[in-house]
């Protein structure tokens, strides 16, 4: 049951998907630190912008982070489950 | 004009505080405008793929397909982190001593796209190692990269001196002045006519290019980058900046590629 689960998920477009996000929160990261270092003035509203992108920006980095290297290591597996299979299947035959 | 004039402060919250001098023509900037175009890179690179592919770009399964894109995509992303960290290697080495090290994951350094061109193709040429799928894959990227890094370029203009990808000063009439007074080369403008160009050049029918568009872009881009990048303020390490020097790789790697290639479809065609 969970052997087939995990030949089901469509591990590399979930890796596509998290590495494009990743980049991109990435770059938007790096801007607020550029504005905040370079004594940009920064307004009260400018101010909860800020704050607030860089909260999603350092949230998705992070989920995305471990969300590639989990979806690796679970790929692996299903990798290798799925060749340990083949084995045992060949070996009954 | 001195620094203060050239920095014209307007609302915090507009996105032309500070306005870039492009000879005589005063144009907004601000860092925000990066995001802005790496975005508009993504989608337009994106849409003018799906409008030059052919039907069947790949001659491999929906799986295959996949999971070549992942290794690229992964391959590039490292690559773009761990170049531009290279590349500011005296922060990381202070960032190591004070132990500041997982910080740097989002702090100063961004990301290169010669970093990314280059851990795209290790990833794309290991994924395929692994698989042992050898067809042409990336015929029809060539163009879109093209496209899309000039897109990207102009946010890397418009973000002014907070995006580090400026040139070192100038005194000619097309000089442009990020906002701190000094005439530079527009580094970012030269790529971008150069990208144009060579899209135009990957665009023609010719023969020569056929099945060697991907190279071609690869071979042209890092060795532009190679020729441009001696136009921007950085820390040399033998005469050339580490991008230069992971260009020079890349590029020798891609004449290595070329050379054993030509071997086996000569031996190939020989058996």
């Amino acid at each position: 049951m969970s052997k087939q689960l995990l030949e089901r998920i469509p591990f590399a477009k979930i890796i596509v998907a998290q590495a494009i996000l990743f980049a991109i929160a990435l770059g938007l990261c790096r801007l607020d630190a550029h504005l905040t270092e370079h004594g940009q003035k920064i307004t009260g509203t400018m101010d909860g912008f800020i704050f607030l992108t860089s909260l999603m920006q350092l949230g998705v980095i992070t989920l995305t982070g471990v969300g590639i290297i989990v979806t690796l290591v679970l790929w692996l597996i299903a990798a290798l489950a799925r060749e340990f299979g083949k084995g045992n299947a060949n070996r009954q035959e | 004009m001195n620094r203060q004039a050239g920095i014209h402060s307007t609302h915090a919250d507009a996105l032309f505080s500070r306005l870039v001098h492009f000879g005589m023509i005063p144009i907004g900037s601000h860092p925000a405008w990066h995001s802005v175009f790496e975005l508009l890179a993504y989608v337009a690179g994106y849409a003018i793929y799906r409008r030059l592919r052919p039907p069947r770009p790949f001659a491999m399964d929906d799986t295959q397909q996949w999971t070549l894109l992942a290794a690229t995509s992964l391959g590039a992303l490292l690559g773009c982190r761990l170049l531009a960290l290279a590349e500011q290697w005296t922060t990381v080495l202070q960032a190591w001593q004070l132990g500041r090290l997982p910080a740097l994951l989002v702090a100063p350094g961004g990301k290169t796209i010669a970093g990314a061109i280059l851990g795209g193709w290790a990833g794309g040429a290991l994924a395929r190692r692994i698989t042992g799928n050898r067809s042409i894959t990336g015929e029809s990227l060539a163009i879109p990269l093209c496209y899309g890094i000039a897109i990207g370029r102009i946010g890397c203009l418009l973000a002014g001196l907070a995006d580090d990808t400026y040139g070192i000063p100038a005194r000619l009439p097309w000089a442009v002045d990020l906002g701190d007074g000094i005439g530079r080369h527009p580094v970012q403008i030269y790529e971008m006519i150069f990208l144009v160009a060579l899209a135009h050049l990957l665009g023609s029918k010719a023969r020569c290019l056929e099945g060697a568009r991907l190279h071609v872009f690869l071979a042209s881009y890092l060795c532009w980058r190679i020729a441009i990048d001696c136009f921007k303020p950085q820390p040399l390490i033998h005469h050339l900046g580490v991008i230069q020097w992971f260009c020079l790789a890349g590029v020798l790697l891609l004449l290595v590629n070329r050379a054993f290639s030509g071997r086996e479809s000569h031996e190939q065609a020989t058996a």
